[in-house]
């Protein structure tokens, strides 16, 4: 959250974030460049650059295949979601070790050509017609150039000037990276490779990565469907129980048309914000009150309870809705306020409730 | 996170669910792999040592 333009609001979570996957990089590589020959094919001579370059692919490759499970994991258990908090930095370090790997590969196989290296990578090969020599690089260069993009996008600046939602569609473009990669890989190490470690891990990559990604949309599909509640003839919807609204916590209720409201409990009190996070759309309702202000679970954006705008010096706000009770039952206004509207809170004691 | 998002997200991984195993899978089932009779190759032999049958 940040009221002017800053390179990176370093703080102490992200530099420990950093060092840590900075380690594991170093790591990575270190014990790959001492381990791997060890299981190479020994009838072929084994060259130092290609064995960088082999370190640092695999290592992006799998930094990708971690960055894409993180946001699955997150929406199944909560206790994932301290590595969502600086993803977007894991990003930028996968596309600087992708970056190394694809030096190495253009400085080893075309720095001796007649033809400029870039020029040779793109054009040497061109057997689309078959698969064993397809020319599988321009996979890699295509997921460089994704990485690239995303890369050069992640800062909070392009997300204002995008808005979320396009800065999210944008961002999905990460999927098709991951796509190429896998069929980078599939087409162009694995062809050549052995040894079945390097096939064994890429195919658990793989279902690793779309089976978290499906059972996260079952689970997205469930909510929606699992707990929406009638529409009464006077326009309000049955949101749940008040007892139901755990202290700080929300009761995420899915309402027609396919959005989503939380409603927090503070004390005694209730009140009812859009379930949308202005800054990445992340969900407000599984995060918590923190200093009475509802908490996106994501990044630590917050917002007022009472009129949904972020406390000063920040400007962020989110639509409210008007809530009244029933009885034990929380009744919902299914339109919502504009962003930033103060709305009463309604009282509903836990255990009166 | 928004309903578009949301449905966008879940169309996409039904597709790549199947056709990146898929793919995959095609890819390492036609790869051409070495026969397991070839044989061992000393590396730092030379050729013209090989042949001579020393």
């Amino acid at each position: 959250m940040s009221v002017k333009y800053t390179p990176v609001g370093w703080n102490r979570n992200k530099v420990l974030y950093d060092l840590v996957l900075l380690a594991a990089v170093v790591a990575y590589v270190y014990v790959f460049l001492r381990v791997a020959p060890s299981f190479a094919d020994l009838t072929r001579p084994l060259d130092g650059a290609m064995l960088r370059a082999q370190a640092f692919g695999t290592c992006a490759f799998l930094m990708l295949t971690l960055i894409l499970c993180i946001g699955p994991l997150a929406r199944l258990d909560r206790r994932f979601l301290p590595l969502l908090y600086n993803r977007r930095h894991f990003g930028v370090m996968t596309c600087a070790v992708a970056f190394v790997h694809a030096s190495y590969v253009v400085g080893w196989y075309f720095s001796f050509s007649p033809t400029d290296p870039y020029v040779a990578l793109l054009s040497a090969n061109t057997s689309f017609g078959r698969v064993a020599g397809f020319p599988f690089e321009l996979f890699g260069v295509a997921a460089l150039a994704i990485l690239l993009v995303l890369a050069v996008t992640s800062h909070d600046f392009w997300l204002a000037f995008l808005t979320p939602p396009v800065w999210k569609a944008l961002h999905m473009l990460v999927y098709a990276a991951y796509a190429a990669v896998v069929l980078h890989v599939a087409l162009g190490a694995l062809q050549s490779e052995t040894n079945a470690v390097l096939a064994a891990v890429v195919a658990a990559a793989t279902v690793a990565v779309c089976g978290l990604h499906l059972a996260a949309g079952r689970r997205e599909s469930a909510a929606d469907l699992g707990r929406a509640g009638g529409v009464r003839e006077d326009g309000w919807l049955v949101a749940g129980r008040a007892a139901d609204v755990a202290e700080g916590r929300a009761l995420v209720v899915p309402v027609p048309g396919g959005e989503r409201v939380a409603i927090f409990r503070d004390g005694e009190r209730l009140g009812a914000v859009s379930n949308v996070c202005a800054h990445q759309n992340g969900p407000l309702g599984e995060g918590r009150l923190i200093d009475g202000c509802v908490t996106c679970p994501w990044h630590g954006f917050q917002y007022r309870l009472a009129d949904g705008c972020a406390p000063p010096p920040y400007t962020e706000k989110i639509a409210t809705y008007r809530l009244k009770l029933d009885g034990a039952l929380v009744l919902l206004d299914l339109r919502p306020n504009p962003p930033g509207t103060p709305v009463d809170p309604i009282l509903a004691p836990r255990e009166a409730a | 996170m928004q309903r578009p998002l949301r449905t966008a997200h879940a169309r996409i991984w039904t597709v790549l669910a199947v056709l990146l195993p898929a793919a995959l899978l095609a890819v390492l089932a036609i790869r051409q792999t070495v026969p397991e009779s070839r044989p061992a190759v000393q590396l730092g032999v030379g050729a013209a040592d090989e042949g001579s049958g020393r």
